[in-house]
Protein backbone atom coordinates (compact mmCIF):
# COMPACT_ATOMS: atom_id res chain seq x y z
CA UNK A 1 0.00 0.00 0.00
CA UNK A 2 2.81 2.37 0.86
CA UNK A 3 4.30 2.02 -2.59
CA UNK A 4 0.92 2.74 -4.19
CA UNK A 5 0.63 5.81 -1.98
CA UNK A 6 4.02 7.07 -3.09
CA UNK A 7 3.16 6.34 -6.72
CA UNK A 8 0.07 8.51 -6.22
CA UNK A 9 2.27 11.13 -4.57
CA UNK A 10 4.40 11.28 -7.70
CA UNK A 11 1.37 11.65 -9.96
CA UNK A 12 -0.06 14.44 -7.83
CA UNK A 13 3.41 16.01 -7.61
CA UNK A 14 3.35 16.63 -11.36
CA UNK A 15 1.01 19.46 -10.61
CA UNK A 16 0.65 20.87 -14.10
CA UNK A 17 -0.89 17.74 -15.53
CA UNK A 18 -2.79 16.68 -12.41
CA UNK A 19 -4.43 19.97 -11.48
CA UNK A 20 -4.73 21.06 -15.10
CA UNK A 21 -6.86 18.05 -15.96
CA UNK A 22 -8.80 18.46 -12.74
CA UNK A 23 -9.58 22.07 -13.66
CA UNK A 24 -10.71 21.16 -17.17
CA UNK A 25 -13.00 18.39 -15.87
CA UNK A 26 -14.41 20.78 -13.31
CA UNK A 27 -14.97 23.43 -15.95
CA UNK A 28 -16.82 21.02 -18.25
CA UNK A 29 -18.99 19.89 -15.34
CA UNK A 30 -19.88 23.51 -14.54
CA UNK A 31 -20.80 24.11 -18.17
CA UNK A 32 -23.05 21.03 -18.17
CA UNK A 33 -24.67 22.03 -14.91
CA UNK A 34 -25.39 25.60 -15.96
CA UNK A 35 -25.92 25.40 -19.73
CA UNK A 36 -28.01 22.24 -20.05
CA UNK A 37 -31.55 22.93 -18.90
CA UNK A 38 -32.75 21.21 -15.79
CA UNK A 39 -34.57 18.02 -16.67
CA UNK A 40 -32.52 17.45 -19.81
CA UNK A 41 -29.32 16.41 -18.09
CA UNK A 42 -29.34 12.77 -19.16
CA UNK A 43 -26.52 10.24 -19.05
CA UNK A 44 -25.13 11.35 -22.41
CA UNK A 45 -24.69 14.92 -21.17
CA UNK A 46 -22.69 13.85 -18.16
CA UNK A 47 -20.61 11.36 -20.07
CA UNK A 48 -19.64 14.20 -22.37
CA UNK A 49 -19.10 16.57 -19.47
CA UNK A 50 -16.89 14.28 -17.40
CA UNK A 51 -15.91 11.36 -19.60
CA UNK A 52 -14.51 13.33 -22.52
CA UNK A 53 -12.13 15.62 -20.60
CA UNK A 54 -11.23 12.76 -18.28
CA UNK A 55 -10.31 10.47 -21.16
CA UNK A 56 -8.19 13.17 -22.83
CA UNK A 57 -6.65 14.50 -19.62
CA UNK A 58 -6.42 11.09 -18.04
CA UNK A 59 -4.48 9.82 -21.03
CA UNK A 60 -1.95 12.61 -20.48
CA UNK A 61 -1.63 11.89 -16.76
CA UNK A 62 -1.49 8.14 -17.31
CA UNK A 63 0.97 8.14 -20.21
CA UNK A 64 3.22 10.40 -18.17
CA UNK A 65 2.98 7.98 -15.28
CA UNK A 66 3.95 5.12 -17.55
CA UNK A 67 6.90 6.78 -19.23
CA UNK A 68 8.19 9.30 -16.70
CA UNK A 69 10.60 7.10 -14.75
CA UNK A 70 12.21 5.91 -17.94
CA UNK A 71 12.53 9.42 -19.36
CA UNK A 72 13.73 10.92 -16.08
CA UNK A 73 16.28 8.15 -15.43
CA UNK A 74 14.72 7.23 -12.08
CA UNK A 75 13.61 3.79 -13.26
CA UNK A 76 17.04 2.28 -12.74
CA UNK A 77 17.06 3.50 -9.15
CA UNK A 78 13.61 2.01 -8.56
CA UNK A 79 14.85 -1.28 -10.01
CA UNK A 80 17.86 -1.15 -7.69
CA UNK A 81 15.63 -1.09 -4.62
CA UNK A 82 14.98 -4.78 -5.15
CA UNK A 83 11.22 -4.36 -5.57
CA UNK A 84 10.30 -6.78 -8.38
CA UNK A 85 10.04 -5.01 -11.69
CA UNK A 86 6.56 -6.37 -12.38
CA UNK A 87 5.38 -4.87 -9.13
CA UNK A 88 6.70 -1.45 -10.07
CA UNK A 89 4.39 -1.56 -13.10
CA UNK A 90 1.41 -3.16 -11.37
CA UNK A 91 1.53 -0.53 -8.61
CA UNK A 92 0.89 2.09 -11.24
CA UNK A 93 -2.62 0.79 -11.93
CA UNK A 94 -4.29 1.39 -8.53
CA UNK A 95 -2.33 4.62 -8.12
CA UNK A 96 -3.64 5.81 -11.48
CA UNK A 97 -7.22 4.86 -10.62
CA UNK A 98 -6.96 6.77 -7.34
CA UNK A 99 -5.46 9.75 -9.15
CA UNK A 100 -8.27 9.77 -11.73
CA UNK A 101 -10.83 9.58 -8.95
CA UNK A 102 -9.23 12.60 -7.28
CA UNK A 103 -9.08 14.45 -10.58
CA UNK A 104 -12.75 13.77 -11.26
CA UNK A 105 -13.89 14.50 -7.72
CA UNK A 106 -14.67 18.23 -8.09
CA UNK A 107 -16.58 17.53 -11.32
CA UNK A 108 -18.46 14.68 -9.64
CA UNK A 109 -19.45 17.04 -6.84
CA UNK A 110 -20.88 19.43 -9.43
CA UNK A 111 -22.77 16.50 -10.97
CA UNK A 112 -24.07 15.43 -7.57
CA UNK A 113 -25.26 18.95 -6.83
CA UNK A 114 -27.09 19.01 -10.17
CA UNK A 115 -29.16 16.06 -9.07
CA UNK A 116 -30.91 18.29 -6.60
CA UNK A 117 -34.27 19.18 -8.05
CA UNK A 118 -37.50 17.30 -8.60
CA UNK A 119 -37.32 17.20 -12.38
CA UNK A 120 -33.76 15.93 -12.63
CA UNK A 121 -33.21 12.39 -14.01
CA UNK A 122 -31.06 11.34 -11.04
CA UNK A 123 -30.51 7.82 -12.28
CA UNK A 124 -29.18 9.04 -15.62
CA UNK A 125 -26.86 11.53 -14.02
CA UNK A 126 -25.40 8.82 -11.78
CA UNK A 127 -24.88 6.56 -14.76
CA UNK A 128 -23.36 9.41 -16.72
CA UNK A 129 -20.91 10.26 -13.96
CA UNK A 130 -19.97 6.62 -13.41
CA UNK A 131 -19.60 6.03 -17.13
CA UNK A 132 -17.38 9.10 -17.52
CA UNK A 133 -15.15 7.93 -14.71
CA UNK A 134 -15.02 4.39 -16.09
CA UNK A 135 -14.10 5.64 -19.54
CA UNK A 136 -11.29 7.71 -18.04
CA UNK A 137 -10.03 4.72 -16.05
CA UNK A 138 -10.08 2.31 -18.99
CA UNK A 139 -8.31 4.58 -21.43
CA UNK A 140 -6.00 5.79 -18.68
CA UNK A 141 -4.82 2.24 -18.04
CA UNK A 142 -4.30 1.79 -21.78
CA UNK A 143 -2.30 5.03 -21.98
CA UNK A 144 -0.20 4.12 -18.93
CA UNK A 145 0.57 0.64 -20.23
CA UNK A 146 1.42 1.85 -23.73
CA UNK A 147 3.54 4.65 -22.25
CA UNK A 148 5.46 2.04 -20.25
CA UNK A 149 5.63 -0.39 -23.15
CA UNK A 150 6.91 2.12 -25.69
CA UNK A 151 8.78 4.23 -23.11
CA UNK A 152 7.08 7.26 -24.60
CA UNK A 153 4.59 9.74 -23.23
CA UNK A 154 3.42 10.77 -26.69
CA UNK A 155 2.88 7.20 -27.85
CA UNK A 156 0.82 6.41 -24.78
CA UNK A 157 -1.43 9.40 -25.32
CA UNK A 158 -1.71 8.83 -29.05
CA UNK A 159 -2.60 5.14 -28.91
CA UNK A 160 -5.22 5.62 -26.18
CA UNK A 161 -6.86 8.58 -27.87
CA UNK A 162 -6.83 7.13 -31.36
CA UNK A 163 -8.51 3.97 -30.08
CA UNK A 164 -11.00 6.07 -28.13
CA UNK A 165 -11.81 8.54 -30.87
CA UNK A 166 -11.99 5.96 -33.63
CA UNK A 167 -13.73 3.34 -31.54
CA UNK A 168 -16.99 3.55 -33.48
CA UNK A 169 -15.21 3.51 -36.81
CA UNK A 170 -12.96 0.62 -35.81
CA UNK A 171 -15.85 -1.43 -34.52
CA UNK A 172 -17.93 -0.70 -37.61
CA UNK A 173 -15.07 -1.56 -39.91
CA UNK A 174 -14.39 -4.89 -38.22
CA UNK A 175 -18.12 -5.60 -38.12
CA UNK A 176 -18.40 -5.05 -41.87
CA UNK A 177 -15.11 -6.56 -42.98
CA UNK A 178 -14.45 -9.34 -40.51
CA UNK A 179 -17.25 -10.41 -38.27
CA UNK A 180 -19.91 -8.92 -36.07
CA UNK A 181 -18.88 -11.20 -33.24
CA UNK A 182 -15.23 -10.18 -33.42
CA UNK A 183 -16.28 -6.54 -33.44
CA UNK A 184 -18.19 -7.04 -30.23
CA UNK A 185 -15.08 -8.28 -28.48
CA UNK A 186 -12.85 -5.41 -29.52
CA UNK A 187 -11.50 -3.22 -26.76
CA UNK A 188 -13.37 -0.03 -27.77
CA UNK A 189 -16.68 -1.87 -27.87
CA UNK A 190 -16.34 -3.79 -24.60
CA UNK A 191 -15.11 -0.57 -22.98
CA UNK A 192 -18.32 1.17 -24.11
CA UNK A 193 -20.53 -1.71 -22.98
CA UNK A 194 -18.92 -1.87 -19.55
CA UNK A 195 -18.99 1.90 -19.10
CA UNK A 196 -22.71 1.95 -19.97
CA UNK A 197 -23.55 -0.04 -16.83
CA UNK A 198 -26.48 -1.59 -18.67
CA UNK A 199 -27.88 1.79 -19.69
CA UNK A 200 -30.21 1.46 -22.67
CA UNK A 201 -31.82 4.88 -22.79
CA UNK A 202 -32.29 7.13 -25.78
CA UNK A 203 -28.63 8.12 -25.70
CA UNK A 204 -27.32 4.56 -25.59
CA UNK A 205 -23.65 5.18 -26.31
CA UNK A 206 -22.54 1.65 -27.13
CA UNK A 207 -22.00 0.76 -30.75
CA UNK A 208 -23.37 -2.73 -30.40
CA UNK A 209 -24.86 -4.18 -27.32
CA UNK A 210 -25.26 -7.82 -28.19
CA UNK A 211 -22.53 -8.99 -25.88
CA UNK A 212 -23.75 -9.75 -22.35
CA UNK A 213 -22.58 -7.31 -19.69
CA UNK A 214 -20.71 -9.88 -17.60
CA UNK A 215 -18.92 -11.16 -20.69
CA UNK A 216 -18.00 -7.62 -21.64
CA UNK A 217 -16.48 -7.07 -18.20
CA UNK A 218 -14.41 -10.23 -18.48
CA UNK A 219 -13.27 -9.44 -22.02
CA UNK A 220 -12.37 -5.90 -20.99
CA UNK A 221 -10.30 -7.21 -18.09
CA UNK A 222 -8.54 -9.61 -20.43
CA UNK A 223 -7.71 -6.73 -22.77
CA UNK A 224 -6.38 -4.56 -19.95
CA UNK A 225 -4.41 -7.36 -18.32
CA UNK A 226 -2.89 -8.24 -21.68
CA UNK A 227 -1.82 -4.67 -22.36
CA UNK A 228 -0.38 -4.24 -18.85
CA UNK A 229 1.34 -7.63 -19.19
CA UNK A 230 3.06 -6.39 -22.35
CA UNK A 231 4.29 -3.38 -20.41
CA UNK A 232 5.54 -5.65 -17.62
CA UNK A 233 7.32 -7.85 -20.12
CA UNK A 234 9.11 -4.81 -21.51
CA UNK A 235 10.19 -3.65 -18.06
CA UNK A 236 11.26 -7.18 -17.08
CA UNK A 237 13.64 -7.52 -19.99
CA UNK A 238 14.86 -3.95 -20.37
CA UNK A 239 18.35 -2.87 -19.40
CA UNK A 240 18.64 0.32 -17.40
CA UNK B 1 41.93 -13.59 2.82
CA UNK B 2 38.20 -12.75 3.14
CA UNK B 3 35.73 -13.66 0.44
CA UNK B 4 35.68 -10.98 -2.26
CA UNK B 5 32.63 -8.77 -2.09
CA UNK B 6 32.67 -8.56 -5.88
CA UNK B 7 34.09 -11.26 -8.10
CA UNK B 8 34.18 -10.84 -11.86
CA UNK B 9 35.17 -13.75 -14.08
CA UNK B 10 35.70 -13.13 -17.79
CA UNK B 11 32.94 -10.53 -17.89
CA UNK B 12 32.27 -9.27 -21.39
CA UNK B 13 29.56 -6.99 -22.75
CA UNK B 14 29.18 -6.61 -26.46
CA UNK B 15 27.06 -4.12 -28.37
CA UNK B 16 27.06 -5.66 -31.82
CA UNK B 17 30.66 -6.12 -32.84
CA UNK B 18 31.96 -3.70 -30.22
CA UNK B 19 33.10 -5.05 -26.85
CA UNK B 20 32.34 -2.29 -24.35
CA UNK B 21 33.67 -4.50 -21.57
CA UNK B 22 36.10 -7.17 -22.61
CA UNK B 23 37.00 -10.21 -20.52
CA UNK B 24 37.31 -8.57 -17.11
CA UNK B 25 38.46 -10.82 -14.26
CA UNK B 26 39.11 -9.33 -10.85
CA UNK B 27 38.31 -9.80 -7.16
CA UNK B 28 37.41 -6.83 -5.01
CA UNK B 29 38.05 -7.23 -1.32
CA UNK B 30 35.61 -5.97 1.33
CA UNK B 31 36.28 -3.00 3.55
CA UNK B 32 38.37 -1.09 1.04
CA UNK B 33 37.92 1.72 -1.46
CA UNK B 34 38.40 0.35 -4.94
CA UNK B 35 38.68 2.69 -7.92
CA UNK B 36 37.91 1.79 -11.49
CA UNK B 37 40.02 4.21 -13.47
CA UNK B 38 39.81 4.92 -17.14
CA UNK B 39 38.94 7.50 -19.76
CA UNK B 40 35.35 8.39 -20.59
CA UNK B 41 33.75 5.78 -22.81
CA UNK B 42 36.06 2.96 -21.75
CA UNK B 43 33.30 0.79 -20.29
CA UNK B 44 33.28 1.86 -16.65
CA UNK B 45 29.55 2.55 -16.45
CA UNK B 46 28.65 -0.54 -18.45
CA UNK B 47 30.54 -2.68 -15.98
CA UNK B 48 28.81 -1.04 -13.02
CA UNK B 49 25.41 -1.57 -14.65
CA UNK B 50 26.21 -5.25 -15.07
CA UNK B 51 27.35 -5.57 -11.47
CA UNK B 52 24.00 -4.09 -10.41
CA UNK B 53 21.93 -6.37 -12.62
CA UNK B 54 20.78 -3.42 -14.71
CA UNK B 55 22.43 -4.90 -17.79
CA UNK B 56 23.21 -8.48 -18.70
CA UNK B 57 26.75 -9.55 -19.55
CA UNK B 58 27.27 -11.14 -22.93
CA UNK B 59 29.49 -13.70 -21.21
CA UNK B 60 31.25 -14.24 -17.91
CA UNK B 61 30.14 -14.45 -14.30
CA UNK B 62 29.48 -11.76 -11.73
CA UNK B 63 29.17 -12.41 -8.02
CA UNK B 64 28.21 -9.64 -5.60
CA UNK B 65 28.12 -10.37 -1.87
CA UNK B 66 28.26 -14.04 -2.70
CA UNK B 67 25.21 -13.97 -4.98
CA UNK B 68 25.25 -14.44 -8.74
CA UNK B 69 24.13 -11.36 -10.67
CA UNK B 70 21.78 -10.95 -12.46
CA UNK B 71 20.24 -14.31 -11.39
CA UNK B 72 20.10 -13.49 -7.68
CA UNK B 73 20.26 -9.73 -8.06
CA UNK B 74 17.56 -9.09 -5.48
CA UNK B 75 19.51 -10.80 -2.68
CA UNK B 76 22.81 -9.40 -3.92
CA UNK B 77 21.54 -5.84 -3.99
CA UNK B 78 19.64 -5.89 -0.71
CA UNK B 79 22.61 -4.15 0.91
CA UNK B 80 24.17 -2.40 -2.06
CA UNK B 81 23.85 1.32 -2.76
CA UNK B 82 24.67 2.92 -6.05
CA UNK B 83 24.92 5.98 -8.22
CA UNK B 84 24.98 5.10 -11.91
CA UNK B 85 25.99 7.79 -14.43
CA UNK B 86 24.29 10.51 -12.46
CA UNK B 87 21.83 10.62 -9.62
CA UNK B 88 18.30 11.11 -10.91
CA UNK B 89 15.34 12.24 -8.83
CA UNK B 90 11.84 13.63 -9.10
CA UNK B 91 12.65 17.33 -9.54
CA UNK B 92 9.21 18.49 -8.45
CA UNK B 93 9.58 16.88 -5.02
CA UNK B 94 11.81 17.95 -2.16
CA UNK B 95 15.02 16.13 -1.36
CA UNK B 96 13.44 14.63 1.73
CA UNK B 97 10.29 13.52 -0.16
CA UNK B 98 12.48 11.90 -2.78
CA UNK B 99 14.30 9.93 -0.10
CA UNK B 100 10.96 8.96 1.44
CA UNK B 101 9.93 7.42 -1.86
CA UNK B 102 13.07 5.33 -2.13
CA UNK B 103 13.01 4.44 1.54
CA UNK B 104 9.45 3.13 1.09
CA UNK B 105 10.80 0.78 -1.56
CA UNK B 106 13.64 -0.38 0.70
CA UNK B 107 11.51 -0.84 3.82
CA UNK B 108 10.86 0.68 7.23
CA UNK B 109 14.49 0.61 8.38
CA UNK B 110 15.42 2.82 5.45
CA UNK B 111 12.79 5.41 6.36
CA UNK B 112 14.35 5.71 9.80
CA UNK B 113 17.73 6.45 8.23
CA UNK B 114 16.63 9.42 6.12
CA UNK B 115 17.51 12.18 8.57
CA UNK B 116 20.86 10.64 9.45
CA UNK B 117 21.91 10.26 5.84
CA UNK B 118 20.78 13.78 4.96
CA UNK B 119 22.94 15.02 7.81
CA UNK B 120 25.88 12.88 6.70
CA UNK B 121 25.91 14.44 3.24
CA UNK B 122 25.28 17.93 4.62
CA UNK B 123 21.88 18.39 3.02
CA UNK B 124 19.70 18.80 6.09
CA UNK B 125 19.20 22.55 5.55
CA UNK B 126 18.20 22.02 1.92
CA UNK B 127 16.14 18.87 2.46
CA UNK B 128 12.86 20.75 2.10
CA UNK B 129 13.79 22.37 -1.22
CA UNK B 130 12.64 20.90 -4.49
CA UNK B 131 15.36 18.82 -6.14
CA UNK B 132 14.81 20.79 -9.34
CA UNK B 133 16.45 23.73 -7.59
CA UNK B 134 19.49 21.69 -6.49
CA UNK B 135 22.90 22.15 -8.05
CA UNK B 136 24.60 19.12 -9.58
CA UNK B 137 26.79 18.87 -6.51
CA UNK B 138 23.74 18.83 -4.23
CA UNK B 139 22.15 16.13 -6.36
CA UNK B 140 25.34 14.10 -6.07
CA UNK B 141 25.15 14.41 -2.30
CA UNK B 142 21.49 13.43 -2.33
CA UNK B 143 22.44 10.50 -4.54
CA UNK B 144 24.93 9.34 -1.94
CA UNK B 145 22.29 9.76 0.78
CA UNK B 146 19.88 7.62 -1.25
CA UNK B 147 22.61 5.03 -1.83
CA UNK B 148 23.10 4.78 1.94
CA UNK B 149 19.43 4.33 2.84
CA UNK B 150 19.59 0.51 2.86
CA UNK B 151 22.68 0.50 5.09
CA UNK B 152 24.82 -0.92 2.29
CA UNK B 153 27.83 -3.15 2.71
CA UNK B 154 28.87 -2.10 -0.75
CA UNK B 155 28.57 1.28 -2.45
CA UNK B 156 29.02 1.54 -6.21
CA UNK B 157 29.54 5.15 -7.20
CA UNK B 158 29.93 6.07 -10.84
CA UNK B 159 31.90 9.29 -11.28
CA UNK B 160 30.63 10.49 -7.90
CA UNK B 161 32.58 13.73 -7.76
CA UNK B 162 31.11 15.23 -10.93
CA UNK B 163 29.83 18.69 -10.14
CA UNK B 164 31.43 18.98 -6.72
CA UNK B 165 33.28 22.18 -5.94
CA UNK B 166 36.76 21.99 -4.33
CA UNK B 167 35.35 22.12 -0.82
CA UNK B 168 32.79 19.50 -1.77
CA UNK B 169 35.56 17.29 -3.14
CA UNK B 170 37.42 17.38 0.15
CA UNK B 171 34.22 16.61 2.06
CA UNK B 172 33.43 13.78 -0.32
CA UNK B 173 36.87 12.22 0.09
CA UNK B 174 36.52 12.45 3.85
CA UNK B 175 33.10 10.86 3.66
CA UNK B 176 34.34 7.99 1.49
CA UNK B 177 37.16 7.28 3.90
CA UNK B 178 34.69 7.40 6.80
CA UNK B 179 32.44 4.90 5.02
CA UNK B 180 35.41 2.60 4.52
CA UNK B 181 36.33 3.04 8.18
CA UNK B 182 32.80 1.85 9.03
CA UNK B 183 33.65 -1.41 7.28
CA UNK B 184 31.84 -0.70 4.02
CA UNK B 185 33.34 -1.32 0.63
CA UNK B 186 33.29 1.64 -1.72
CA UNK B 187 33.69 1.06 -5.44
CA UNK B 188 34.13 4.25 -7.43
CA UNK B 189 34.68 4.80 -11.09
CA UNK B 190 36.53 7.86 -12.15
CA UNK B 191 38.64 9.41 -14.85
CA UNK B 192 40.33 11.79 -12.41
CA UNK B 193 43.72 10.44 -11.38
CA UNK B 194 44.37 12.79 -8.51
CA UNK B 195 41.01 12.02 -6.96
CA UNK B 196 41.56 8.28 -7.18
CA UNK B 197 45.04 8.53 -5.74
CA UNK B 198 43.75 10.42 -2.71
CA UNK B 199 40.67 8.33 -2.11
CA UNK B 200 41.28 4.74 -3.11
CA UNK B 201 43.19 1.84 -1.58
CA UNK B 202 43.11 -0.26 -4.72
CA UNK B 203 42.76 0.63 -8.35
CA UNK B 204 42.11 -1.11 -11.64
CA UNK B 205 42.98 0.63 -14.85
CA UNK B 206 40.62 0.00 -17.73
CA UNK B 207 41.28 0.93 -21.30
CA UNK B 208 39.11 0.26 -24.33
CA UNK B 209 36.99 -2.10 -22.25
CA UNK B 210 39.90 -4.20 -20.99
CA UNK B 211 41.56 -4.15 -17.62
CA UNK B 212 45.22 -3.42 -18.19
CA UNK B 213 46.35 -3.28 -14.58
CA UNK B 214 45.07 -3.79 -11.07
CA UNK B 215 46.52 -3.55 -7.62
CA UNK B 216 46.93 -1.34 -4.62
CA UNK B 217 47.96 2.25 -5.30
CA UNK B 218 51.27 1.48 -3.61
CA UNK B 219 51.84 -1.52 -5.86
CA UNK B 220 51.05 0.44 -8.97
CA UNK B 221 53.22 3.43 -8.19
CA UNK B 222 56.09 1.25 -6.97
CA UNK B 223 56.68 -0.03 -10.46
CA UNK B 224 56.27 3.32 -12.19
CA UNK B 225 59.05 5.60 -13.33
CA UNK B 226 59.77 8.90 -11.62
CA UNK B 227 60.83 12.17 -13.12
CA UNK B 228 63.99 14.20 -12.50
CA UNK B 229 63.27 17.85 -13.25
CA UNK B 230 66.17 20.14 -14.10
CA UNK B 231 66.50 23.73 -15.29
CA UNK B 232 69.56 24.41 -17.41
CA UNK B 233 71.02 27.19 -19.54
CA UNK B 234 71.12 25.02 -22.64
CA UNK B 235 68.54 22.21 -22.97
CA UNK B 236 70.10 20.92 -26.18
CA UNK B 237 73.46 20.44 -24.46
CA UNK B 238 71.65 18.78 -21.55
CA UNK B 239 70.08 16.25 -23.87
CA UNK B 240 73.50 15.46 -25.35
CA UNK B 241 75.10 15.18 -21.94
CA UNK B 242 72.47 12.78 -20.62
CA UNK B 243 72.44 10.54 -23.67
CA UNK B 244 73.46 7.01 -22.87
CA UNK B 245 72.58 6.99 -19.18
CA UNK B 246 71.09 3.58 -18.52
CA UNK B 247 68.39 4.68 -16.11
CA UNK B 248 67.10 7.52 -18.33
CA UNK B 249 64.06 6.43 -20.29
CA UNK B 250 63.16 9.66 -22.06
CA UNK B 251 64.03 13.33 -22.05
CA UNK B 252 61.54 16.11 -22.63
CA UNK B 253 63.32 19.42 -23.22
CA UNK B 254 60.26 21.19 -24.57
CA UNK B 255 59.55 23.06 -21.32
CA UNK B 256 59.91 26.82 -21.08
CA UNK B 257 62.85 28.67 -19.55
CA UNK B 258 65.26 25.75 -19.95
CA UNK B 259 63.22 23.20 -18.05
CA UNK B 260 63.94 19.57 -18.89
CA UNK B 261 61.98 16.56 -17.61
CA UNK B 262 63.96 13.34 -17.41
CA UNK B 263 61.81 10.21 -17.01
CA UNK B 264 63.92 7.86 -15.00
CA UNK B 265 63.64 4.21 -13.94
CA UNK B 266 65.20 5.22 -10.61
CA UNK B 267 65.34 8.55 -8.80
CA UNK B 268 67.73 7.81 -5.92
CA UNK B 269 70.69 9.86 -4.80
CA UNK B 270 73.07 8.04 -7.13
CA UNK B 271 70.95 8.87 -10.15
CA UNK B 272 70.62 12.52 -9.12
CA UNK B 273 74.37 12.79 -8.59
CA UNK B 274 75.04 11.23 -11.99
CA UNK B 275 72.63 13.59 -13.75
CA UNK B 276 74.10 16.65 -12.04
CA UNK B 277 77.63 15.56 -12.84
CA UNK B 278 76.84 14.94 -16.52
CA UNK B 279 75.08 18.30 -16.89
CA UNK B 280 77.91 20.24 -15.27
CA UNK B 281 80.60 18.43 -17.22
CA UNK B 282 78.61 18.73 -20.42
CA UNK B 283 78.41 22.51 -20.05
CA UNK B 284 74.60 22.63 -19.96
CA UNK B 285 74.66 25.07 -17.04
CA UNK B 286 72.71 23.40 -14.22
CA UNK B 287 70.44 25.89 -12.40
CA UNK B 288 67.89 23.70 -10.62
CA UNK B 289 67.43 20.00 -9.94
CA UNK B 290 64.53 18.17 -8.30
CA UNK B 291 62.65 14.90 -8.20
CA UNK B 292 59.03 14.06 -8.80
CA UNK B 293 58.34 10.72 -7.14
CA UNK B 294 56.45 8.09 -9.07
CA UNK B 295 52.73 8.83 -8.85
CA UNK B 296 49.58 7.12 -9.99
CA UNK B 297 49.62 9.57 -12.87
CA UNK B 298 53.05 8.37 -13.91
CA UNK B 299 51.99 4.76 -13.49
CA UNK B 300 48.85 5.36 -15.52
CA UNK B 301 50.79 7.10 -18.26
CA UNK B 302 53.28 4.30 -18.36
CA UNK B 303 50.65 1.58 -18.47
CA UNK B 304 48.23 3.13 -20.90
CA UNK B 305 50.11 5.80 -22.77
CA UNK B 306 47.14 8.07 -22.09
CA UNK B 307 47.93 11.52 -20.75
CA UNK B 308 45.87 13.04 -17.95
CA UNK B 309 44.34 15.43 -20.48
CA UNK B 310 43.27 12.58 -22.73
CA UNK B 311 41.96 10.74 -19.71
CA UNK B 312 39.71 13.66 -18.83
CA UNK B 313 38.36 14.11 -22.32
CA UNK B 314 38.22 10.48 -23.27
CA UNK B 315 40.25 11.21 -26.41
CA UNK B 316 42.02 8.17 -27.77
CA UNK B 317 45.76 8.00 -27.41
CA UNK B 318 48.14 7.21 -30.21
CA UNK B 319 50.48 4.26 -29.88
CA UNK B 320 49.41 3.68 -26.34
CA UNK B 321 50.86 0.62 -24.72
CA UNK B 322 48.02 -1.73 -24.13
CA UNK B 323 45.53 0.38 -26.02
CA UNK B 324 43.50 -0.25 -29.13
CA UNK B 325 42.89 -3.77 -30.26
CA UNK B 326 45.88 -5.40 -28.64
CA UNK B 327 45.95 -4.56 -24.97
CA UNK B 328 48.24 -6.53 -22.70
CA UNK B 329 46.64 -9.84 -21.89
CA UNK B 330 47.33 -9.53 -18.16
CA UNK B 331 47.71 -6.59 -15.81
CA UNK B 332 51.28 -5.51 -15.33
CA UNK B 333 51.39 -5.23 -11.57
CA UNK B 334 48.95 -7.75 -10.17
CA UNK B 335 47.42 -10.70 -11.85
CA UNK B 336 43.68 -10.09 -12.04
CA UNK B 337 41.58 -12.46 -10.05
CA UNK B 338 44.29 -12.82 -7.41
CA UNK B 339 42.88 -10.11 -5.22
CA UNK B 340 43.13 -6.48 -6.08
Amino acid sequence: MALIGFELRRIVGRRGSFFGVMAVCFGFALLAAFLVPSGEQNAGVWITAIGTPLVFGGAVVAALEGSYDQAQGTMRYLVLTGVPRWRLVVNRVPALLLALLLIALPAMVVGAVSMVGDDQPTNEIVIGLAAGLTYGAIWGIVAMAVGTLLRSNGAGIAVALVLYLLSTAITAFVEAQVSETVAEYLLPNVAAVVAAFGYTGDDDFTSTNAIPYATAVVVLLVWLVAIVALAIARVQRDEY
Amino acid sequence: MPEPIIALRGVTKRFGAVAAVDDITVDIQPGRCFAWLGPNGCGKTTLIRMMLGLARPSSGEITVRGYAVPRDARQALSRVGAIVEEPRFYPYLSGRDNLRIWAAHFGADATARIDGELARVGLTPAAGQKVGAYSLGMRQRLGVARALLNDPELLLLDEPTNGLDPAGLVEFRTMVRALVAEGRTVFISSHILDEVERMADDVAIIQAGRMVSAGSIADLTRGAVGTIDVRVDDPALARTALAGLAFVQSIDDGGDRGRVAIRSAATGDDELREVADRLVRGGAGLLELGVRAASLEAAFLEITGVTPGELATGAPSAAAPGSGSTPPSTPQFLQPGKGA
